[in-house]
């Protein structure tokens, strides 16, 4: 039982390291950031406060180390500026490793995390008081100032349940001022419907403080899921000292259940605060409006969706056959429920793209120090999401891809003034929807890949004669080729033969394209291709040679019908329509079947591959269907021509074609360099 | 000392009988209707749908050059699962008819090669109903060389 909650214990502080990390990156560009800082300071303070909890204390050590290091920050006493970014990244490298191994210490890394904390310590000591920069005088000058504040606070009806007293933090916010307090007992059931274990209750405060919004809001961290907060400035004065308003206030109790903010401005006589209602709503959801579920869990409901979709289709076709009017209305009814089911399943499995770009840009910051570059990292992410198997596959050949850039497209600053290019090196990340496809391009603006290196490579290993006339664009993959390096040194952070390859089979093995763009000193641009998902999709039923199969419908655009003696005849394996050469694959000839040959219909499905167009012969279309892809088990060595299998509402199985694959083996690669 | 006990799972192909250790069988069913795949060799009948998920079936008749398997009264799909290095993996294999399940000892199993056309496949005799039966290794039919397919271009 333990183990399961230091488990979540674990991901959980993982992920506050990683906050850490991604907020102090962004403070490294912009150091007066106060979100940033002050989420850095909520997110030590749960670190600190969870790892007690589990007796972790070496963590819980640097936690509380740096929650007053950043509490410093926050009151604009430290300056944030590249030591300091290094040093709390290095840090943040130290919690991982600690809470990793369970809060275990070697010796050695004992010496460690005492010298980490006695840097935290350095850093805080260092704090500048002759020096204060305007920013933070303007900050400690609001620090001393009073305000008069409306707090509404609202707990949950739960919240007795967990053993926490309401009241005390009710207590705690008075502590820091001058306070007037309202019960609302708006929410108060009759005597007899009264339960006594829910909590009724919520609480109006009137707050007269040289304290912060965050230092109130902060009372309530704790509970934070257990309540919610308002806080509003309304005045700078001390309106509480007036026994007038006193008397005003506690008569308006008398009739009214809440005040609410604008009786006591009214009462008050001061303007009603402008609250940007949104902006308040978004954080608290962003806060509160999350649960954590274990990926399994999230598969079954998956699988369960896939069966349910499968059994859904059965019952549409029973209905069908049925024709019975109350049948077909229930049919429909769960019809639009399984739609709405898949989608929203669908929807909690896909995470966005973006959540794998912290990690290169921690890389890319430490690998162009080292290198002495100065690089810039940008991102342009447009909230594409992929299935999160597919974007864990990605995180490596991602990685691959910067670090080539980095480290051999991207020249020196020296040369790169030769060049005329701007001193600073830039590495863009840019993903985007398009189609049924989710595009992701990794760019910078380096030297570019030599194709004629290339070129002289691929003939010295074999893979190309002399005399081949192949044009540029199609010599550059070669790159994706086995061992193929044109780098003249090896570093220990790529270059050593082995990669693009890799990358090109891992991107392959998630269904995807990838291909190359490069121009001489102006750089390069890989552009990966990868469907959306790949577990669920409309298909279309198709018969080819008496047997049934599954096309994918995004890759068709249309279906033409054909007389099939003519595609028997036809020696030039194109046809014409609307005065364009289409090629086309014989299905029926690849099943290798007998067609009965009194049949002279047919039918042509038109794709699109690579932006041209593509002709697949077939029996006929039988139907759409919502089509559960499953893979065929790597026992049987099922042709790549197969995306996988499904299962029909009958209960048959039947395969699923992948057009691409079918059309790139039947007509080979020089369809494609024409 | 006790010789090691295990169970097996009588089965015949055609005229013959042999026996498959059932430590990796999962259950038995009978034959559904079996997609067939196009290009794979003789042996793969194709797939089936097992429940939710789609299972290769393998002929074992073919594979062991006795002919192929009718689908007839009697005949059964006996699915394996946990074969080689993946777990998740669950095979159906064709056999025309399951006979009994036994106990056998280790020591009532006679290691000696045998000659024939599929002695590749077998890794020992013993004898049932005072016939000589042979074991089938089940590891050395699904073996991954075995099934190999050579890809169409």
């Amino acid at each position: 039982m333990i183990e399961e909650f230091i488990d979540k214990f674990k991901s959980e502080a993982l992920e506050y390291v990683s906050v850490l990390e991604a907020n102090m990156l962004q403070l490294e560009q912009d150091p007066n950031d106060a979100v940033l800082v002050e989420e850095i300071f909520r997110v030590m303070h749960n670190l600190k406060g969870n790892s007690s909890m589990f007796g972790f204390f070496n963590i819980d050590n640097i936690a509380h180390s740096l929650e007053s290091l950043f509490d410093k920050v926050r009151n604009g006493k430290i300056t944030i500026d590249s030591y300091f970014v290094t040093s709390i990244l290095e840090i943040g490298d130290f919690l991982r490793v600690l809470i990793n191994s369970n809060d275990e210490i070697s010796q050695e890394s004992k010496l460690t995390k005492n010298r980490f904390i006695s840097k935290i310590e350095e850093i805080m000591s260092s704090e500048n008081h002759d020096n204060i920069s305007v920013d933070s005088k303007m900050l400690s000058e609001i620090d001393k100032q009073n305000s008069l504040y409306y707090i509404f606070v609202d707990f949950k009806s739960l919240i007795l349940r967990d053993g926490i007293n309401p009241m005390s933090f009710i207590d705690d916010v008075c502590c820091f001022g001058n306070s007037w307090v309202h019960p609302v007992t708006q929410r108060f059931p009759s005597l007899i419907e009264l339960n006594t274990k829910l909590n009724n209750q919520s609480w109006e405060i009137i707050l007269f403080t040289n304290r912060r919004k965050s230092e109130i809001a902060n009372v309530f961290l704790s509970i934070e899921d257990m309540v919610n907060v308002e806080i509003i400035k309304i005045s700078d004065v001390d309106l509480l000292n007036d026994k007038s308003i006193l008397n005003k206030l506690n008569n308006e109790c008398n009739v009214s259940y809440k005040l609410g903010i604008s009786k006591i401005c009214d009462l008050l006589s001061l303007e009603v605060p402008y609250v940007n209602k949104r902006a308040t709503n978004e954080i608290v959801d962003s806060q509160i409006n999350s649960i954590r579920v274990a990926s399994s869990k999230l598969d079954e409901l998956i699988n369960i969706v896939s069966e349910q979709v499968i059994v859904q289709e059965r019952l549409k076709m029973l209905s069908k056959n049925i024709l019975d009017d109350e049948l077909s209305r229930i049919t429909d009814g769960i019809d639009k429920l399984t739609n709405k089911l898949r989608n929203v399943a669908f929807a909690l499995i896909l995470i966005p793209i973006k959540s794998l770009f912290p990690r290169y840009q921690r890389m890319i910051r430490d690998v162009a120090k080292e290198l002495g570059k100065d690089i810039v990292f940008d991102i342009s992410d447009n909230n594409t999401e992929l299935d999160k198997y597919v974007v864990e596959c990605l995180s490596d050949p991602l990685m691959h891809l910067i670090r080539n850039s980095l480290d051999h497209a991207i020249e020196k600053a020296s040369e790169r003034l030769l060049k005329n290019k701007s001193e600073k090196g830039k590495i863009t990340i840019k993903s985007y929807y398009s189609g049924a496809h989710v595009i992701i391009e990794v760019s910078d603006d380096g030297r570019g890949i030599d194709v004629n290196m290339v070129k002289e490579k691929a003939i010295r290993e074999g893979l190309l004669n002399k005399d081949d006339n192949i044009p540029d664009n199609q010599v550059i993959n070669f790159i994706f080729s086995p061992g193929f390096s044109t780098a003249t040194n090896v570093s220990d952070i790529s270059g050593r033969g082995v990669g693009l390859d890799v990358v090109f089979k891992n991107i392959l093995n998630l269904r995807g394209t990838i291909s190359v763009d490069t121009c001489q000193d102006k750089g390069t641009t890989f552009t990966i291709k990868l469907p959306i998902t790949l577990s669920i999709f409309d298909g279309l039923i198709i018969k080819a040679n008496g047997n049934k199969y599954i096309v994918p419908l995004f890759s068709v655009q249309k279906i033409l019908p054909i007389e099939y003696i003519d595609i028997i005849n036809n020696t030039t394996k194109f046809v014409v329509i609307n005065k364009k050469r289409i090629p086309f694959v014989n299905l029926i000839e690849v099943f290798e079947g007998e067609r009965n040959d009194d049949i002279n219909m047919a039918n042509m499905l038109i794709v699109e591959i690579d932006g041209r167009e593509f002709g697949i012969i077939i029996d006929e279309v039988l139907g759409e269907y919502q089509t559960v892809l499953k893979s065929i088990n790597s026992f049987v060595n099922v042709q790549d021509i197969f995306l996988g299998a499904s299962i029909l509402g009958d209960g048959k199985t039947v395969l699923v074609l992948d057009i691409n694959s079918l059309v790139k083996a039947r007509l080979g690669l020089e369809m494609f360099i024409n | 000392m006790e010789s090691v006990l295990n169970s097996f799972l009588i089965i015949s192909l055609g005229k013959d009988i042999f026996a498959v250790n059932i430590s990796n069988i999962l259950c038995i069913v009978e034959p559904s209707e079996i997609t067939e795949i196009p290009d794979s060799p003789n042996f793969i009948r194709g797939i089936t749908n097992f429940s939710g998920v789609i299972l290769p079936v393998l002929d074992l008749k073919t594979k062991m050059n006795l002919g192929s398997t009718e689908i007839v009264k009697n005949v059964c799909i006996v699915v394996f699962e946990k074969i080689g290095d993946n777990k998740e993996v669950k095979v159906g294999v064709l056999v025309d008819s399951v006979i009994s399940v036994i106990e056998i000892k280790e020591d009532e199993i006679d290691r000696t090669p045998i000659n024939g056309i599929y002695s590749q496949y077998i890794n020992g005799t013993t004898f049932f109903d005072n016939q000589i039966i042979m074991i089938v290794d089940i590891n050395a039919v699904f073996s991954k060389s075995e099934l190999s397919v050579d890809q169409l271009v």
